[in-house]
């Protein structure tokens, strides 16, 4: 049985101009018990409207809301096994920490020492000792969303929600609270269903990743899966940072096919796909499994190319290579030594090696983009 | 050394220096017609002349001769000053406390919820409002009377315009000024702390009445303060819809008027502009904070 199922759920919302409009679209998600899921998108990609759909505060315009096995279409967020951590957390303001923790345990008229006990260890779990009797008001952003996490946990969920929760905290104190939640998440044993935008985010706490755009689901997997094997170019673009590079098969043998880039630069991968000559596809290549090596290199199978910039980012560096007229690779170079920072320079030949089967085909693309990938963002940092 | 400016842009100067000394000049002009009358007021409530023009020295006569009032047996028309003050409380807390409760209730929807017939609602809100209060007490008047018409023929019962009727008008205009001060509040609160509460396990009762009713609190208290301020104050809507023996304050003080203006006229007022300050500071200091 899995712990939050949605069945072919789509939402329709009431547009600006009376039209409607889908904001989730036939999506079939299932997270296991005790799992840590995330919903990654874009903004209005329909993420926050799935887990709203999840606590309770809309209702799908069809398909079914499981949570344990049971229809959750008739129940109010009141009576549903699931809490939620809000972005902005929600606390309220005219309660102190305590009164804020205990509200839910109240609303189940549980007896006065047991909230109490319970809110207290709430309060210790998330270390928030000492703070009890302060508002709202006077807790700090970090401290607000610990507030938020212990009056969700001491409800002692099936599920726990997260909408966005780190997205208002600092980088630094956003990576601790990741890590925590991370911990928690582990040691409480909760189903932990995450929103975020933040593709690292997601990456670094989630044992899988549901990527949406548009209101449909994309790919679900773990995140080594999921960045390693996108299974499509938004995927591929989304999570992490990819060069696309299109071109047309021009040769299909057992085990493998040659596409040839640009007219110009053939290009040979081991694939198991069927892939008549003709077809269109788009190679995916990340940046980081490319290697540059000297023009005279000629071992193995490599491409040429020409450098024609050189970012220099502290712990890498990335290098924007030339390939043909149309098409430039983004090569990213660790900087293991000082020695070697600048071995190459702009205008230099080069020769790009990429192990065959870190080059991932899409079928999918169009010749006639001359720009396979907009202009290389090199200040992007992950 | 500064270049001085060349003589076309002194203009711009002059014409900012003339700008201020104006707007000073209007400010004080502008306070002066509003105060001094109320002023004048306030000093001629202690004035022993029995005429309001003339100054012959300071007495608290006349405040005396009011309270002298609640003694039996005293001079009638400031036993009748009283019950015109009775009137006023009674109308004035019962028309507050029904139109808050309405108002607060409507300030909830229309910030809250959409349905189909809300900007009418909206519009219609802000009608007693603005609509003069001569055309809000006559339309009153003309309803009464058609309603009593009306139930005098179905029923036979025979009603006449009183302390309820002018209750019912005051609750009329009221309901609009207790929902806008209400609303206003409401749009401040976060609608997700009302999800939140319900996903603590409150269902919406319980999230009202711990949740969004603590946190606009300050707001319907203004906002009866207001009504309260509005109702004592009423003179027009009350003066159509009272009929024989529902005198309040105010309708009693212009019927003084008319018989013999003496001083104990100024105090009521100097009483009246006082408790309405008081309100008016208490419900303003409410809604800051």
């Amino acid at each position: 049985m899995y712990a939050v199922e949605l069945t072919n759920v789509s939402k329709a919302f009431l547009g600006q101009n009376q039209r409607e409009f889908l904001a989730v679209n036939q999506v079939d998600l299932a997270v296991a018990e005790g799992e840590f899921f995330s919903l990654l998108g874009p903004s209005g990609c329909g993420k926050t409207t799935i887990l709203r759909m999840i606590a309770g505060f809309e209702l799908p315009t069809s398909g079914e809301v499981l949570i344990q096995g049971e229809a959750m279409r008739d129940r109010p967020p009141f009576h549903r096994p699931v809490n939620t951590v809000f972005q902005n957390y929600a606390l309220f303001p005219h309660l102190t920490v305590a009164e804020n923790v205990a509200f839910g345990l109240e609303m189940d008229n549980l007896p006065r020492p047991e909230i109490e006990q319970r809110v207290k260890d709430a309060i210790a779990q998330v270390k928030l000792t000492g703070l009890e009797t302060r508002r709202p008001r006077k807790l700090s952003g970090g401290q607000q969303q610990r507030v938020a996490l212990a009056r969700a946990l001491v409800k002692q969920p099936q599920v726990l929600l997260f909408d966005e929760p780190l997205g208002a905290l600092d980088l630094k104190l956003r990576k601790a609270m990741q890590l925590e939640l991370k911990h928690m998440q582990q040691q409480v044993g909760i189903t932990f269903i995450y929103v975020t935008h933040d593709q690292e985010e997601a990456l670094t706490m989630s044992d899988r990743i549901a990527v949406l755009e548009d209101g449909q689901v994309l790919q679900v997997g773990t995140p080594a899966e999921i960045y390693e094997n996108p299974n499509c170019r938004f995927v591929a673009d989304f999570i992490g940072e990819s060069n696309f590079l299109v071109g047309r098969v021009i040769e299909q043998h057992p085990g493998g096919v040659v596409v040839l880039v640009d007219e110009e630069l053939p290009i040979s991968i081991p694939s198991e796909l069927d892939l008549p000559v003709g077809k269109v596809v788009t190679l995916v290549i990340r940046p980081e499994k490319a290697t540059l090596h000297p023009h005279q290199y000629v071992d193995e199978p490599s491409l040429g190319g020409t450098v024609s910039e050189v970012v220099y980012l502290g712990t890498d560096t990335r290098f924007v290579i030339r390939l043909t007229p149309k098409s430039s690779i983004i090569v990213r170079r660790q900087n293991l030594y000082r020695s070697n920072l600048d071995s190459f320079s702009v205008g230099e030949r080069v020769q790009i090696r990429i192990a065959p089967d870190s080059i991932r085909i899409l079928e999918e693309g169009e010749l006639s983009t001359n720009q396979p990938f907009a202009k290389p963002e090199l200040g992007k940092r992950q | 050394m500064l270049k001085s400016l060349p003589d076309s842009k002194k203009v711009d100067l002059w014409i900012r220096a003339s700008g201020k000394a104006l707007l000073w000049g209007m400010s004080l002009v502008g306070i002066f017609f509003l105060y001094l009358p109320i002023v004048i007021l306030v000093i001629y409530s202690f004035n022993e002349s029995k005429i309001n023009a003339v100054w012959r020295g300071f007495t608290l006569q006349w405040y005396q001769s009011l309270f002298e009032g609640l003694t039996v047996g005293s001079d009638i028309s400031n036993v009748l000053i009283w019950d015109a003050l009775k009137n006023s409380l009674i109308v004035g807390f019962i028309s507050t406390g029904v139109a808050t409760i309405l108002g607060t209730m409507i300030g909830l929807a229309m910030e809250r919820f959409h349905f189909r017939g809300r900007t009418v609602i909206e519009g219609l809100l802000f009608l007693p409002i603005i609509i003069p209060d001569i055309t809000m007490g006559i339309a009153l008047l003309v309803f009464f009377s058609l309603v009593f018409q009306l139930l005098e023929s179905l029923t036979g019962m025979r009603l006449v315009l009183g302390l309820p009727t002018v209750i019912i008008g005051h609750i009329a205009f009221n309901i609009s000024y207790v929902a806008v001060v209400v609303r206003s509040r409401i749009a401040d609160l976060d609608p997700t702390l009302e999800e939140a509460a319900l996903d603590l396990g409150a269902n919406e009762w319980k999230s009202f009445w711990r949740i969004t009713l603590p946190l606009i609190y300050p707001g319907i208290l203004s906002g009866a303060l207001l009504a309260f301020t509005l109702s004592l104050d009423d003179f027009v809507i009350t003066f159509f819809t009272a009929g024989v023996g529902a005198t309040t304050l105010p309708v009693f003080v212009y019927g003084m008027i008319k018989v013999s203006v003496t001083p104990a006229i100024n105090a009521i007022s100097t009483i009246m502009l006082f408790a309405s300050l008081i309100i008016v500071v208490l419900s303003f200091s409410l809604q800051r904070h």
